[in-house]
């Protein structure tokens, strides 16, 4: 194997982003749309808008990210008397309960991944459009790290789908969802789309400055 | 051995390769970023037909069998992925209800299914119509699958219940913990790129 020493844009070429293919976009024109020959999705030579898309979905997580911990997600009936329980009351209530591990994973899933992810998008974002060309693979990882791990945050809420399913005690005891899962589904799902939308090789075009068409 | 070099660029840093020969089981991997470019995996297609049509038998016991029975104060409950679902939507969040139902049940779904019907043929040098779009969105859909984020779920629902009433381990848990590990072997089983080679010869 070999490299042959150009990147896909500088040559007029684009890897399609399904199928790798290495197409030929020079051809093409401002306002045409490029189709892959060998699996029809769109070619382009980076994501098109990514960084402000990325910016967009990212600055909603964050904004998402305060009524997801204020609100309440779990709300239990003991006799009559309605208790709402936060997220982080949640991890409270299991430190507690001497569940230590539990509420090591709760807390990690549902209070510090997404805000690594939140964090590390955004101090990517600013490293690629400051030009900083230090500690390129690093942060490569660290994009691909958090892109891996996003999906975990999801924990909480498919528990909370399994609590409400199971503790249906009558008056004795009743577990409902809060409007916080609403907003904390949806922190979830916006920071999955931001790093979907957020195209790594814009971390190392810069390094070499080379000519990419911008966004 | 590729029968013409493959040139590809790297994803993520963009650099283009020429890769002439990968052994079975091993990487080409970009020699500016070291990511991956391409792997070669053996009998992939076979292999990953053969986990997929397992997955599917186990995806029912899974979804529908009862995972959790709870037994307290003389009321006994179970729960399967579907009930927590109903409970969602019944309590007034019929968006998160759809949401839990996507991710662990309809998108790992339509994952299996798709396999199954572009590998079938594939297997047999045929090319069904619509592979290429298929397994596109197989590709596209892929990290929205989170079975095993579920699983974690039930097992810190099962120890936070454990403690304060009599918890019943169902059958559905054992088909669910096999389904998330035929997927996982499906997902190192598969060779994207024999895939996408096979399709277009075939076509």
């Amino acid at each position: 194997m070999t490299s042959i020493k150009m990147t896909a844009s500088s040559a007029g070429l684009a890897s399609c982003h399904i199928c790798r293919k290495l197409c030929n976009i020079s051809e093409v024109k401002k306002y045409q749309v490029a189709k892959c020959p060998r699996c029809g999705a769109k070619v382009y030579s980076r994501i098109p808008g990514s960084i402000t898309r990325t910016w967009a979905l990212i600055i909603t997580a964050l904004l998402l990210y305060i009524p997801a911990n204020l609100y309440p997600v779990m709300v239990f009936e003991k006799f009559g008397r309605s208790q709402g329980d936060t997220i982080i009351s949640g991890v409270e209530a299991l430190i507690n309960a001497d569940m230590w591990p539990l509420a090591l994973i709760v807390f990690v899933a549902s209070i510090f991944v997404p805000l690594l992810k939140i964090i590390s998008i955004i101090f990517i974002l600013l490293s690629v459009q400051k030009n900083w060309s230090w500690k390129i693979r690093q942060r490569t990882k660290l994009l691909r790290f958090v892109e891996a791990i996003g999906r975990w945050s999801m924990l909480d809420v498919f528990l909370i789908s399994i609590m409400v399913a199971l503790v249906k005690l009558g008056s004795v005891a009743t577990i409902t969802a809060g409007a916080g899962v609403r907003a904390f589904t949806a922190v979830v799902v916006v920071t999955i789309l931001a790093s979907k939308s957020f195209d790594p090789r814009l971390i190392w075009d810069k390094q070499s400055n080379l000519d990419v068409p911008e966004d | 051995m590729y029968k013409k070099p493959i040139i590809i660029a790297c994803p993520v840093c963009d650099l283009i390769h020429r890769v002439e020969e990968i052994s079975h089981g091993n990487n080409a991997g970009c020699s500016r970023c070291g990511a991956v470019l391409l792997r070669k995996k053996r009998n992939s297609v076979e292999r990953t037909l053969a986990l997929t049509i397992a997955s599917l038998f186990t995806f029912v016991p899974a979804s529908f069998s009862p995972i959790i029975t709870l037994k307290t104060l003389g009321e006994i409950r179970s729960n399967n992925v579907f009930t927590g679902v109903y409970e969602l939507f019944m309590g007034g969040f019929p968006d998160i209800a759809l949401f839990v139902l996507l991710f662990s049940v309809i998108i790992p779904l339509i994952k299996l299914l798709s396999l199954l019907y572009i590998l079938t043929p594939i297997s047999f040098n045929i090319s069904a119509p619509g592979s290429a779009y298929l397994f596109r969105m197989y590709l596209s859909v892929n990290r929205w699958a989170m079975l095993e984020v579920y699983l974690i779920g039930i097992l810190v629902a099962l120890t936070k219940l454990g403690d304060i009433a009599t918890v019943i381990i169902g059958p559905g848990m054992y088909a669910f913990i096999a389904l998330i590990i035929l997927t996982l072997f499906i997902s190192l089983a598969m060779d994207s790129n024999e895939i996408w080679t096979r399709i277009e010869g075939a076509a």
